[in-house]
């Protein structure tokens, strides 16, 4: 069985869920307020990031960089990882990804929690 | 082994080895992050020579039509001459032909298009009144004309835009260095729907990019919305007017905040705030092309709104005009 980010789609899946994935993140009033709009072209490179690590992709982020990332938000807390995590399976559910796939997805995205929270 | 020049410093790229990281090694700083091809940072062009496909995966289409590339994605098959992004040393004399009033405090200026100086509709410059003052002004015309042409809001204030309106201009020769930007239009679109936004002097850029899809001969419905304060703000009506009612698929729309009291029978202004109007006409912005201009904070909540209801982020390009500090 091939690994997980070529299972889905590589590169092409990455570029597919990031609008819908984004999309979902700036309409939910939960995590929102987290996500800067100034420039909208950078954040999407940093959630084609993010979806390339969590799909098991090829990437160089480290609990370090996210760890650096994120430490200067204040008020982050689970719930936050928590909405960014179910905003992430309605992505893929979208797409039609397997549960299964979506599972292991959820549980890289939540293995960086600690870092994302720098406790 | 392929040679990049950089900077005219010449760099062996070895077996295996990226662009990124030989310029690294060899001392020069370019920006990077994530070393992925992801975050786009390490955003390079090629000047000489044309990047590997591999290199552009993820760029926006007006950045790969001009030979932009991820340095840390790129393995050169070819020699490549590159540079780091919106850096155009050049500059090119050009001779003023003319200048008039568009609006009350709109004018127009045309220059002479210098030899070998080519650029996209849609895209700006640098104008420099002298070695001290220089401004960014968007072409407003296609490039296959003798002329540039521009807009320029005139303020009180301003000390480039006050001295082109009141001294005479005709026949001086001024210093033009570009094209920067990568707001314009791209064949591929031609049949799909534009919608066009832009704000007070966003309309030059807006009109070149227009003037290139009809050029192109689009097949998707056009629609441009000019935004200003109120009739009086708004400039080139009847040309605008005039392509609506030339070409079929084309839809003008001039939008207002403030009617003040103006009744013109040839044109029918839609009054509001242009963030309303827009999405009032257009509820879903799904599958559409879309081109915003003009003032910096009206493009960005444009920008997000149209995301929102559906743009791809790949297919809304933008042109902020970022006040001058100076």
């Amino acid at each position: 069985m091939s690994n997980l980010y070529e299972r889905i789609g590589g590169d092409a899946a990455v570029n597919a869920a990031v609008n819908i994935f984004y999309r979902k993140v700036l309409s939910d009033d939960r995590v929102n307020a987290y996500f800067d709009i100034v420039d909208m072209d950078a954040q999407i490179a940093k959630q084609k990031g993010f979806l390339t690590m969590v799909f098991g992709g090829p990437n160089h982020y480290s609990g370090k960089d996210m760890r650096e990332g994120h430490k200067h938000l204040t008020g982050l807390n689970d719930s936050h990882v928590d909405a960014i995590i179910e905003l992430l399976g309605e992505t893929l559910q979208e797409l039609g990804v397997a549960e299964s796939d979506i599972g292991e997805i959820a549980n890289i995205a939540n293995s960086v929690r600690d870092d994302v929270l720098n406790r | 082994m392929t040679q990049i020049n950089f900077k005219n410093q010449r760099y062996t790229v070895t077996a295996n080895n990226d662009v990124l990281t030989t310029l690294l090694d060899a001392g020069e700083k370019i920006p990077f992050s994530c070393r992925t091809g992801s975050c786009q940072n390490c955003l390079m062009k090629a000047t000489q020579g044309t990047p590997p496909e591999t290199a552009q995966v993820g760029l926006k289409d007006t950045l790969k039509a001009q030979s932009y590339f991820l340095a840390c994605q790129c393995y050169p098959q070819e020699n490549l001459e590159i540079d780091l992004p919106n850096t155009i040393d050049t500059r090119y004399k050009s001779r003023v032909l003319e200048k008039q009033w568009l609006s009350d405090d709109v004018i127009q200026i045309k220059l002479a298009r210098p030899k070998n100086f080519n650029f996209r509709a849609g895209q700006y410059l640098t104008l420099w009144k002298d070695e001290h003052l220089a401004r960014r002004y968007s072409i407003a015309n296609l490039p296959d004309s003798n002329e540039l042409e521009f807009h320029i809001r005139v303020f009180p204030q301003g000390q480039f835009s006050s001295w082109a309106a009141y001294e005479t201009l005709e026949n001086n020769f001024l210093e033009i260095q570009g094209p920067i930007g990568d707001c314009f239009y791209l064949e591929d679109a031609i049949d799909a729907d534009l919608v066009l936004i832009g704000t007070g002097t966003g309309l030059a850029p807006l009109q070149g990019i227009l003037s290139d899809a009809l050029k192109a001969g689009h097949r998707g419905r056009i629609d441009l919305f000019h935004a200003g304060l109120n009739p009086h703000s708004l400039y080139n009506t009847d040309l605008l007017t005039k392509y609506a009612s030339e070409y079929d698929n084309v839809f003008y729309h001039p939008c207002v905040l403030d009617k003040a009291g103006v009744v013109d029978s040839r044109v029918e202004y839609l009054e509001g705030d242009i963030s309303d109007v827009v999405f009032e006409k257009f509820p879903s912005m799904v599958g559409k092309k879309v081109y915003l201009c003009g003032d910096p904070n009206l493009v960005k909540k444009l920008k997000t709104k149209t995301f929102l209801l559906g743009a791809n982020s790949q297919d809304i390009y933008a042109d902020a005009f970022e006040p001058s500090h100076c």
